[in-house]
């Protein structure tokens, strides 16, 4: 089906566009979660290592999320 | 003269409709869930629509490009098309947004193009190859891929949301929703403003202002492209707004959040890889992914039954407009000015008539408003996710 279409659609690039939407779209999605879990879990607890370790992480879903905006934002200046 | 000059201001017309009908792709499930207020909420898009559309050019210069014969838009001939073209999609945003229906500028656009262009060339000036690659293919997958990764990542966000309190997940994703909302307005910018400047342009070198070897956006064309977007984005498009946030599904902060990092997602991966689509068409899919990812019956079929069916119909019937604006402009004359001002009339006329109709069932800012409802009472709701 794939390959009768291919004239049309260009099914390599429409697997790219499958796996990079799903990897920034649900990928930020998700990680804004654990984001958020990782900032609650830190600050209820009494443990100043689990506090470390949820802020931690927090912090690399953070820097996930702004680092696929601003992937985002050069998709925007670059666009084949 | 007379006819560049009209067209150029129907075109700052058209973006000035596209800015109000598109409002919704950005900010529509901010507001349903209370994220951001309504007027803050079209204010920000407007600024963001306003910035995105000097990003680049390069859409610009990409409009009509395989999907009409470039020779059937020169000289007079040429201005007079891309008059019937916009006047056809005008008239089919003002009927979509009547009905409360979010549809595509882009495609009313190419459909008036399209229309205009068979019956002032002939079929064999449009370009069905090029129209079914670049046009429908985009416009049938792009919102089955928004949808699905709406979908999963809302499934996803849902199981991870059973860790925490229902109202911090609601407070987080609606800081979130902010940022998710303000990209997808940079990115409408950066497309839809410059389809118009695309097509002003395209008019300048029709009327030999510009050179169709050295194509160029003059400095006056984006800004007046980028304010008139940003204007109508600002006046918010009240009516597609309740209908994307609040008639597809009731949205909560997760699944705005997720809908709208989809629908960003998707909409730059795609203009990355040179595909350029609808995001009225990206963010409905995404909306009813979101939907559909947290509960499948949450989502009402039969609107989105209502979106499609205008979706399959908004080029034939931008097409049919424009073919009509292009044959009676001719009773008065080839290209005459004269059916040039009495077709503007007309529009004109017809669009007051449209709009004096929609105050009867007037959507305002008020009404949509829905910051008052705390965290803690939407996760009391059960509008928010299970609470630990």
């Amino acid at each position: 089906m794939l390959a009768l279409a291919s004239p049309i659609v260009d099914t390599n690039a429409l697997w790219k566009i499958v796996l990079a939407s799903l990897a920034a779209g649900a990928g930020v999605a998700i990680a804004f979660g654990i984001l958020l879990i990782g900032v609650s879990r830190a600050q209820k607890t009494t443990n100043g290592g689990a506090r470390v370790l949820d802020y931690g992480l927090a912090v690399i879903m953070g820097a996930f999320c702004v680092f696929a905006v601003v992937a985002g934002i050069h998709a925007m200046t670059v666009k084949h | 003269m007379v006819i560049l000059v009209l067209v150029v201001i129907t075109a700052v017309a058209f973006d000035f409709t596209n800015g109000f009908h598109d409002t919704a792709n950005a900010v529509a499930t901010s507001i349903a869930t209370g994220a951001l207020k309504p007027r803050v909420a079209v204010l920000m898009s407007a600024v963001l629509n306003l910035v995105g559309a000097f990003v680049s050019i390069k859409v610009a210069a990409t409009i009509a490009k395989g999907i009409v014969d470039p020779k059937a838009l020169e000289s007079n001939a040429g201005l007079s098309l891309v008059f019937a073209a916009l006047i056809g999609a005008i008239i089919w945003n003002l009927i979509t947004w009547y009905f409360t229906l979010p549809s595509s500028s882009s495609h009313a656009l190419i459909g008036g193009i399209i229309g205009a262009t068979l019956v002032a060339s002939g079929a064999h000036a449009v370009m069905f190859h090029g129209i079914a690659k670049s046009v429908i293919a985009p416009a049938i997958l792009s919102p089955i891929i928004c949808f699905l990764v709406a979908g999963i990542g809302t499934y996803v966000v849902y199981r991870l949301m059973r860790l925490i309190t229902g109202a911090e997940a609601v407070r987080g994703y609606r800081y979130g929703q902010i940022g998710s909302a303000a990209l997808v307005s940079l990115a409408h910018g950066t497309n839809d403003a410059q389809k118009t400047m695309g097509v002003i342009t395209l008019a300048l070198i029709a009327h030999g202002s510009i050179s169709a070897s050295h194509f160029y956006v003059p400095l006056w064309v984006k800004l007046a492209c980028a304010c008139a977007i940003a204007a109508g984005t600002a006046i918010g498009g009240w009516r597609i707004i309740n209908t994307m946030g609040n008639r597809i599904t009731e949205v909560e902060s997760p699944q705005g959040f997720a809908a709208e990092a989809a629908s960003a997602a998707v909409i730059l991966s795609s203009s990355y890889y040179g595909y350029p689509l609808s995001t009225t068409h990206v963010v409905s899919g995404g909306v009813m992914g979101a939907g559909a990812g947290r509960k499948l019956e949450s989502v009402h079929w039969n609107v989105a039954g209502q979106m499609v069916t205008a979706w399959v119909f908004t080029i034939p019937a931008a097409g049919v407009v424009a073919a009509a604006t292009w044959e009676i402009a001719r009773v008065f004359g080839a290209n005459s000015t004269a059916g040039t001002i009495v077709m503007a009339v007309l529009a004109a006329a017809a669009a007051a008539g449209l709009f004096t109709l929609a105050q009867r069932s007037k959507v305002g800012a008020t009404d949509l408003d829905r910051t008052h409802v705390s965290p803690e009472r939407e996760a009391q709701l059960g509008t928010a996710p299970a609470v630990a």
